[in-house]
């Protein structure tokens, strides 16, 4: 097999975009008109116009995978569309090479009143295959899907996972030179996620994937570069696919938290490793490196012996870690309306990605809550690898002489 | 994997410049596949129909039989007087509205198909002309019940068969291909804008009103001089007439209105292809 072989070439790729609906028409018909008279439209911008997609170039070899990367509205997905066709370039070229396949909505096609094995044949037409490829690949899909019991009850009776399995399981029989993913992953059963991936691995064996996600421990398990945009630049392009992923990561605009507190408690000063956090940007930090965190509170005097309360949120704002004390009888003692600690957690173990720390207190035995502050600083963990899980545990590997 | 010799697709802006004839070289070899996704969408649309409804052929029959009904009945109790046929009435009107309906489905047909599928389109890569395909064979598969309510009114009025009856499906054909040509036509704007799909809902019936389906052709005034460049009426009243045995040759008009309704096909093919990218891109999704 020849590796070298360039499948996808993109060059100098550019697309308008209309945001005023009622423009977007009218331009459309114009558009229309000349297309079918022959006259050749220009390339400048009209009036309400922005590009959706600049100037992008890039090329792939079969074994390789490109991640597009961008928050929305980038303009992943107009390049998207190019690539798979849909609608024209306004500037730039794009060389396609072989079959291709695109996963961007599963299960095209289903018709809801219809049993899961016509919808089937529905939705492999539409993909392409031929009733007799269907006919071969039958069982094969039907046992992909796992879903071999209601095959034949119809499709609106599905949960939507199990419409994800079915479309899933069709699309699996694909086997393309070029394959285009948008972000069809996101639904579905973890185990079932996997066994996709699976897939996409055997595929990318023999093909150049075209991946978009959201999900950078997608993103990062299968991505050999990475395209990160940003109103329809290339922002980042590279090898580096965690420098790419940290790049969106920083990206992120802050979100600050709900600033519950009252007139019980509130944080005069916080430092992080020594330093003020700006409230508005993420401060990067490495990961295994300890975190320190200085804080001094105001709390009403008449809570002596208030409880501390941190935890640790990711960008989906799941609270992924939590500080407990190691010793039960140690409490905070309040000073003249005054607490100021150190917090130091050694090694932080969190896997890529951002994070935001909420501060609070709680008052002893009652369990009131004297201050909730929520994102009062951001981290951004720096780390070569992304993987799946929030945490990689830091541990010591060796291998014994003996049986144990 | 080298060895073998893999097709390159090329995207460059304006499609335009591709020229009228590689589109119609391009329409061409997509024909088999888009026949083959058409029949597959055609087969969805009729099963899930028909496992849904109850009466199901009878929602075909349904607007032909109400408007022949309320003409007959119109008729009889000498409200209107549409003149002397030479058929008997209810036979004149059953063709006539039938006839108008067969036009009426290929007109809408083209523009419902396409929006059914609207959320394909802006998704995935299929033949565009699949959509038309199966809007086609929908019609011709609602030709069934109306041909069988036609086959019951020659039986039941005893209608001598002569040769002029194997020019009837002829004209059946042209009739729907005309009003498919038309909507296939309004597609690419009617697909923009919703005025289109609006206007064609106005501009029917009254359009029936015009052309001799419930009333014979006159031989004199102005309404003559109207039948007389409405193509429709003509085509209308041939294909009558050879049901019935009173016309036993192809008209040149009709010759004519084949070649004419032929190239719309053509135009409006080549135009929704062309177009087809274009309407995407203003789709979203």
């Amino acid at each position: 097999m020849n590796n070298d072989e360039v499948l996808v070439n993109v060059e100098g790729l550019s697309k308008k975009f209309c945001l005023d609906f009622k423009k977007s028409l009218w331009y459309g018909l114009k558009d229309i008109s000349s297309a079918v008279l022959g006259i050749q439209s220009k390339a400048e911008l009209r009036k309400s116009e922005f590009w959706a997609v600049k100037d992008i170039s890039f090329t792939l070899k079969r074994g390789e995978c490109i991640g597009l990367i961008g928050h929305n509205g980038a303009g992943k997905s107009t390049l998207l569309k190019m690539l798979n066709g849909l609608i024209p370039p306004d500037e730039g070229k794009i060389e396609m090479k072989g079959r291709v396949n695109a996963l961007i909505e599963l299960g095209a096609g289903f018709n809801p009143i219809l049993t899961g094995r016509e919808n089937i044949y529905n939705n492999g037409s539409v993909l392409g295959f031929s009733k007799k490829e269907i006919d071969e690949k039958l069982d094969a899909i039907i046992e992909f899907s796992e879903i071999a019991d209601f095959i034949d009850s119809p499709v609106q009776n599905y949960s939507s996972g199990m419409k994800v399995r079915l479309g899933f399981a069709v699309a699996a029989q694909m086997e393309p030179d070029i394959l285009i993913i948008d972000e069809v992953l996101a639904v579905g059963d973890i185990g079932f996620v996997l066994k996709c991936f699976n897939r996409i691995d055997a595929i990318l064996q023999n093909s150049a994937i075209i991946f978009v996600s959201h999900s950078m421990p997608q993103v990062a398990r299968i991505c050999s570069e990475i395209l990160l945009m940003d109103k329809g630049k290339a922002k980042y392009q590279g090898n580096n696919v965690s420098e790419g992923i940290d790049q969106y990561y920083s990206q992120f605009k802050i979100v600050n938290g709900n600033l519950s507190d009252s007139k019980k408690a509130s944080v005069s000063k916080l430092l992080i490793n020594g330093q003020e956090p700006d409230p508005n940007a993420y401060l990067p930090i490495d990961r295994l490196s300890d975190l320190v965190l200085d804080i001094e509170f105001n709390v009403a005097e008449d809570y002596s012996t208030p409880e501390l309360y941190i935890a640790f949120l990711n960008k989906d704002m799941t609270n992924v870690a939590e500080f407990i004390r190691d010793d039960a009888t140690q409490s905070l003692i309040n000073k003249q309306g005054k607490i100021s600690i150190r917090l130091t957690i050694p090694k932080i173990q969190f896997s890529k990605g951002l994070y935001s720390i909420t501060i609070g207190l709680l008052a002893h035995r009652s369990g009131e809550i004297l201050l909730r502050q929520q994102s009062i600083a951001h981290l951004q963990v720096i780390a070569e690898h992304n993987l799946w899980a929030p945490f990689q545990l830091h541990g010591q590997l060796e291998q014994l002489e003996g049986l144990i | 994997m080298s060895s073998k010799n893999l097709k390159i697709t090329t995207y460059l802006p304006n499609s335009s410049k591709t020229s009228f004839f590689s589109s119609l070289v391009a329409i061409f070899k997509d024909i088999k596949p888009a026949h083959e996704l058409a029949i597959r969408l055609f087969k969805r649309d009729i099963t899930s129909q028909y496992r849904e409804s109850f009466l199901g052929f009878f929602w075909v029959l349904i607007p032909p039989l109400l408007t022949s009904g309320l003409w007959i009945f119109l008729n009889n109790n000498s409200i209107i007087n549409v003149g002397a046929t030479d058929i008997p009435y209810p036979l004149f009107v059953i063709i006539g509205t039938i006839l108008w309906q067969i036009f009426a489905e290929g007109i809408n047909q083209p523009l419902v198909s396409v929006r059914a599928n609207k959320g394909m389109l802006t998704k995935i890569n299929f033949p565009r002309e699949a959509l038309l395909l199966s809007g086609f064979y929908s019609i011709l598969f609602n030709l069934g019940p109306k041909m069988f309510v036609l086959a019951i009114a020659f039986y039941f009025y005893k209608i001598e068969p002569a040769l002029s009856l194997l020019y009837f499906p002829l004209g059946v054909l042209m009739i729907s291909l005309s009003g498919f040509a038309i909507g296939l036509l309004l597609t690419p704007i009617g697909l923009l804008i919703n005025d289109v799909s609006r206007g064609i809902g106005i501009i029917l019936p009254f359009a029936m009103y015009l052309t001799p389906v419930i009333y014979p052709e006159p031989t004199n005034g102005n309404v003559a001089l109207l039948m007389h460049y409405n193509p429709l009426a003509t085509l209308v009243t041939s294909t009558r007439d050879w049901f019935s045995g009173h016309l036993t040759y192809i008209p040149n008009e009709l010759t004519f209105i084949a070649g004419l309704t032929f190239l719309l096909l053509i135009i409006g093919i080549l135009a929704y292809r062309i177009s087809m990218p274009i309407i995407t891109e203003r789709f979203g999704g």
